[in-house]
């Protein structure tokens, strides 16, 4: 029987142990707890009119943190980062309806119905179509991630916080940045 | 007058008459000749070597030819050696300043992404919850 060389088993192993690194070191990126992987929004960015892309690790968000300044929306600001390991938004406006294709929206739910994601906000509504859903993912006590996912007519808007957040902080930020609040969460406030 | 003056005529004929060289005169001509001819190539040979050359430089001149590799400040160049620290120490204190403007700037920006990014989701965030709180009838936009 004809055996094998030694020398070409242990290559074999090598070049196998290679190819799996390589295979999985891109997933490892994406295997931190609470982080969605985006599509690929490349193409609307040309189609919308207005369009917003931020990815924020946690070394841009401590730099931020450290220049805040001061002042109560400084504070705000920096009590609503301390726990956050990573900010990533994809937000597109369009000048008609339905410029994104669902599919896009659909590749981001996909990812929340599996992992331990827990569906706090589920609106979906068929005409207008219109999809919202926030999802949070907690390991015990401790929330890893949120997910915000609001697919308007015109409006497309996809926000991932790794980390630790407060939604009831994230909530009030909205008026601190010279940004009146929204007339329907306004609304919604009354009794 | 035609009066003969025989005192006169013997003093012209000794005056035409070349007088005799002292004794030794002529050795010591000689030997003068000599000494300068001597003294004259020992001069040239002098001038043609380095000791020689070294013989006649000033005190403290470096023989020719030779490479001073005395480091700079013993060398008496203290004030060059003080120049270039000076303008080490201006470039990188330039290169620092740029460096921390550098990062200020960074900062600046990755402050502003914050801020737009947390404006962003907490826009969504509210509306998600209104949305939640009072759904859109069907047919209403």
């Amino acid at each position: 029987m004809k055996t094998i060389p030694r020398k070409s088993l242990a290559r074999d192993w090598i070049a196998c142990a290679a190819l799996a690194l390589a295979l999985t070191a891109p997933g490892a990126a994406w295997a931190q707890a609470g982080r969605i992987r985006f599509p690929n929004l490349s193409g609307l960015a040309s189609k919308a009119t207005n369009s917003v892309d931020i990815s924020l690790d946690p070394s841009l968000i401590g730099l931020a943190s450290r220049q805040a300044g001061t002042g109560a929306n400084a504070a705000a600001v920096q009590a609503a980062v301390s726990g956050v390991k990573g900010i990533y938004v994809r937000s597109f406006q369009f000048a008609a309806d339905h410029a994104y294709p669902s599919s896009d929206v659909e590749q981001v739910l996909r990812q929340l119905e599996v992992g331990g994601w827990t569906k706090l906000v589920s609106v979906h509504n068929a005409v207008p179509r219109k999809d919202v859903d926030v999802c949070l993912l907690k390991r015990g006590d401790r929330v890893e991630g949120l997910v915000i996912v609001a697919a308007e007519p015109r409006q497309l808007t996809i926000v991932n916080i790794v980390g630790s957040i407060s939604l009831a902080q994230l909530s009030q930020l909205q008026g601190k940045f010279g940004v009146p609040n929204l007339p329907v969460a306004q609304q919604g406030s009354k009794p | 007058m035609n009066s003969r003056d025989p005192d006169f005529e013997e003093r012209l004929r000794r005056a035409w008459v070349a007088p005799d060289a002292p004794a030794g005169f002529v050795e010591r001509v000689l030997a003068a000749a000599e000494r300068r001819r001597t003294q004259g190539v020992k001069a040239l040979e002098d001038a043609e070597t380095p000791a020689g050359a070294e013989a006649r430089a000033p005190a403290g001149a470096r023989p020719r030819g030779e490479v001073d590799r005395r480091p700079l400040f013993r060398r008496g160049g203290w004030m060059a050696a003080a120049a270039t620290l000076a303008i080490v120490a201006i470039a990188g204190g330039t290169g620092l300043t740029l460096h921390q403007h550098s990062q200020a700037l960074r900062a600046h920006i990755a402050r502003e992404q914050v801020l737009q990014a947390l404006r962003i989701s907490s826009e969504a965030l509210n509306a998600a919850l209104a949305a939640a709180a009072h759904p859109t009838p069907p047919g209403e936009s």
